[in-house]
């Protein structure tokens, strides 16, 4: 008889838990993270200049197929210290290694997460400050009782040279190897895998980071929106709402706007059926350079609430970015995992007041021209499309120049735009129905002789009601004449 | 608005009014009220415009009207130069207002639909999250609970219009601690307070870091000229030594109690000239209310002491409305 109960955990539960909740993307993200905090790590530049190309000669290389997985780059490797101490614990230890300086990703769970979510074994071959040594992750380490993992220095002059970490992951799992084990079944992941790092990592590459992924260069995917730099009207045009303020060490700026015109009846339908894709729209939240939030259209970013509709269709067009950035990560409104947005942030629910300010100027002008498509595309069509990040870093010039005019408020410099309104010297009210196609094709024949017309059914309709007003007006004048006549 | 016959006539509203503006006059102690902006819906009468210009001084006023007809009725009428009429709604106007710093504000929502209370409440927390300390806000709801509507039985009708209620303020703003009972003609206006001070609440306190304003209750009103109406004001502060001094500025002023609670009941029946003259000749006195009801037998029956004593609180600020020849 046994005079304790064993409370140590076993490596399966500890493996099985780590890696349960994490898509294999998500996992692959953690492992960039870490090379990005070694690019900020080796610069030591406390404040980032926001219109450099802060990443600059630093690459991540990301291979694959179904017999390993690699990723190496020239960051910096991992101190020495670090890696004996911190980087291969099963958690992070609350000693604070890590100085201010300001990086998305804080030594953690990640790059284990990574290993046992793909693989059973794992190299992980670093130089750091020209001294170059090996973790080895041992195939049968979730069996044995040993939990420490085993370092050497191997003499491996030509590779690293620059610093950097390589790690090799091996004896793939099963489920990770049914994904890559063909070659289309490859190039497959491989797109799924470009677009979740475009995602994620378009600000980065923008500053010149570079990511391969099996030798394929992930380009940046700017978040544009619709600026009118051509007509003279500055009381009437599409421009985005801007804002910028700084709370304590996290400075903050955001522009929401349209990335495209509203959507016309047609677009509406066709976006309901799925014809089209509502990928576009929403919030984009950047934290450091990294994206945590893409194109959200739920309550996180303010849709539904306090007045602002919720997130609909005909908002197809409305797109927004905010740009969280600080020294101390912890200031940053994300969570841990860098895949969302700390809602309990006081930082991040004062800018959310800004984020709802702005996105209701662009839902109001959505229902104020609703009916209206024609008359509104005459406007938003003039506006050209520019990348968020270049509206925000050219803000004073655009200051200069007049073209924008910050205001000063108790709540931050806000531009609010002047967007164009429809003229009403009625009301108007929008009229929509279903017909069978026939009679459409039939109505089309009738009105323009030939019923392979391009006219589309909602002009189809709107030119029968248009005659029939004025079939109706003339009986009205007829029947008014007689009356006056009769009398 | 224009619905309602004898808007400007409306005695109860009148004393709101008046009570609103002098609660002004005692706040231009303490801030440069004349160089504020008004913003109100003027209708095309513009009732409050006229008191608030005459009185206060102050030149920069805009009335918001969104019916375009109503708009341009009210261009025509409007009294002074200094009044923009603009043609939007009030909603479309606060999501497109920046306030620059140093800016100073006091506005009168005041909202008759019962119907479009959500948007209300929204626009009210928008302007209120713009808003500087020093500003001052008037917000007027109906405070009718048939305006719920209902079709239920007797028995089940407080807890449909709960229902409705819930409905139409939305969870965001919803107390959870309200209950049907809180929907009876007496208690909803209170009811509605809570509302607001939810509201309040989430727009100004949940950010003490970056944003120290708060709300200081001044002057909640209930009145009923048909239909039962509140009007809330309360005033935004940044410190609480302000909120002392504001509060010894206003002691005389009775009916001011800095609370959420006790909304002062305004409801003064229609009464003749004679009536009026005769009555206010036994004012102000301390055993007045007994000699009201003795010898106003007619007007004060029924065992209801509010009405006399709602006469007794504003008698000052009766209106009289005579026939004039011009």
């Amino acid at each position: 008889m046994g005079t304790v109960a064993l409370g140590f955990p076993t490596k399966d539960f500890f493996v099985d838990m780590l890696t349960r909740d994490i898509s294999l993307s998500d996992s692959i993200l953690d492992l960039l993270d870490n090379c990005l905090d070694g690019v900020v790590r080796q610069k030591s530049i406390t404040f980032k200049d926001e219109t450099s190309k802060y990443y600059e000669g630093y690459y991540s290389r990301i291979s694959f197929d179904d017999s390993s997985f690699s990723i190496e780059d020239n960051c910096g490797g991992i101190p020495r210290n670090v890696a004996e101490k911190y980087a291969f614990r099963m958690g992070r230890s609350s000693e604070n290694y890590e100085n201010d300086l300001p990086t998305v990703g804080i030594y953690g769970i990640g790059m284990k997460r990574a290993i046992f979510k793909i693989g059973r074994s794992a190299e992980v071959i670093t130089r750091n400050e020209g001294e170059l040594y090996r973790v080895t992750v041992p195939l049968d380490w979730v069996n044995s009782p040993e939990w420490d993992f085993p370092i050497d220095e191997p003499e491996m002059n030509d590779i690293l040279c620059q610093g950097g970490t390589k790690i090799k992951i091996c004896n793939i799992n099963s489920d990770i190897v049914n994904l890559w084990n063909t070659k289309d079944k490859v190039e497959n992941y491989q797109e799924e895998l470009i677009k979740a790092i475009q995602q994620s990592y378009s600000f980065i590459i923008e500053k010149g980071f570079r990511i391969m992924v099996n030798e394929k260069e992930v380009s940046a995917l700017p978040i544009n929106v619709l600026v009118d730099n051509k007509s003279s009207d500055s009381k009437s045009r599409i421009m985005p709402y801007i804002y910028k303020n700084t709370f304590g060490d996290v400075k903050v700026s955001l522009a929401v706007g349209f990335y495209a015109s509203p959507p016309s009846p047609e677009e509406i339908d066709d976006e309901n059926s799925s014809k089209r894709s509502t990928a576009g729209a929403g919030w984009t939240i950047v934290c450091n350079d990294r994206v945590v939030l893409y194109n959200d259209k739920s309550y996180l970013t303010g849709w539904g609430e306090s007045g602002v509709p919720q997130y609909h269709t005909q908002f197809i067009g409305i797109r927004g970015v905010v740009i969280f950035e600080s020294n101390n990560p912890k200031a940053l409104p994300m969570t841990t995992t860098k895949r969302g947005i700390d809602t309990s942030s006081r930082v991040y629910s004062a800018v959310k007041d800004r984020m709802k300010h702005g996105l209701k100027i662009f839902t109001d002008y959505t229902n104020k021209w609703k009916g209206q498509n024609e008359k509104e595309r005459e406007y938003s069509t003039v506006a050209e499309s520019v990348p968020v990040q270049k509206i925000l870093n050219d803000l004073n010039t655009a200051e200069q120049s007049g073209k924008i005019k910050l205001r000063q408020t108790q709540q931050g410099a806000i531009f609010t735009p002047s967007l164009p309104k429809p003229v009403i010297d009625k009301p108007y009210r929008v009229v929509r129905f279903n017909k069978d196609i026939e009679s459409i094709s039939l109505l089309k024949e009738y009105f323009y002789g030939d019923e392979a017309n391009p006219a589309s059914p909602s002009q189809v309709g709107e030119k029968a009601f248009d005659e029939m007003i004025l079939i109706a007006k003339e009986t009205k004048d007829k029947d008014d004449n007689s009356a006056v006549l009769s009398s | 608005m224009t619905t309602q016959p004898f808007y400007h006539l409306r005695p109860n509203k009148f004393i709101d009014r008046s009570l609103f503006v002098e609660m002004l006059v005692g706040l231009s102690q303490i801030y440069p009220i004349s160089s504020y902006r008004y913003t109100g819906f003027g209708s095309y009468l513009f009732d409050d415009f006229k008191i608030i210009h005459d009185t206060l001084n102050i030149t920069e006023m805009i009335s918001l009207e969104k019916d375009i007809i109503e708009y341009q009725r009210a261009k025509y009428n409007c009294p002074y130069r200094c009044i923009e009429v603009q043609n939007i709604n009030s909603s479309e106007y606060i999501t497109n207002l920046v306030i620059e710093e140093g800016e100073h504000n006091i506005f009168w929502l005041d909202y008759v639909s019962p119907d479009d209370l959500y948007t209300q409440l929204c626009d009210y927390s928008a302007l209120l999250n713009i808003l500087s300390p020093g500003d001052v806000v008037k917000i007027t709801l109906n405070a009718t609970p048939s305006s719920l509507g209902g079709k239920a039985e007797p028995e089940k009708l407080q807890e449909e219009r709960f229902e409705i209620l819930k409905k139409r303020v939305g969870e965001e703003f919803f107390p959870p601690s309200l209950t049907r009972d809180d929907l009876t003609t007496s208690r909803y206006p209170l009811t509605l307070i809570k509302i607001l001070k939810k509201v309040i609440m989430s727009a100004l306190e949940d950010d003490p870091v970056y944003s120290p304003n708060f709300m200081l209750p001044l002057l909640p009103c209930v009145y009923k000229d048909g239909q039962q109406m509140l009007t809330f004001t309360g005033i935004i502060l940044d410190s609480h030594e302000m909120e002392t001094k504001i509060k010894d500025a206003l002691k005389s002023y009775k009916y001011i109690t800095f609370s959420w609670e006790n909304p002062c009941k305004i409801e003064i029946p229609a009464l003749t000239v004679r009536e009026i003259t005769e009555m206010n000749r036994m004012l102000p006195s301390k055993d007045a209310q007994q000699q009201l009801e003795n010898s106003f037998p007619f007007v004060f029956s029924g065992g209801k002491d509010s009405l006399v004593k709602s006469y007794i609180s504003f008698y000052k600020y009766y209106p009289n409305f005579h026939n004039v020849s011009l």
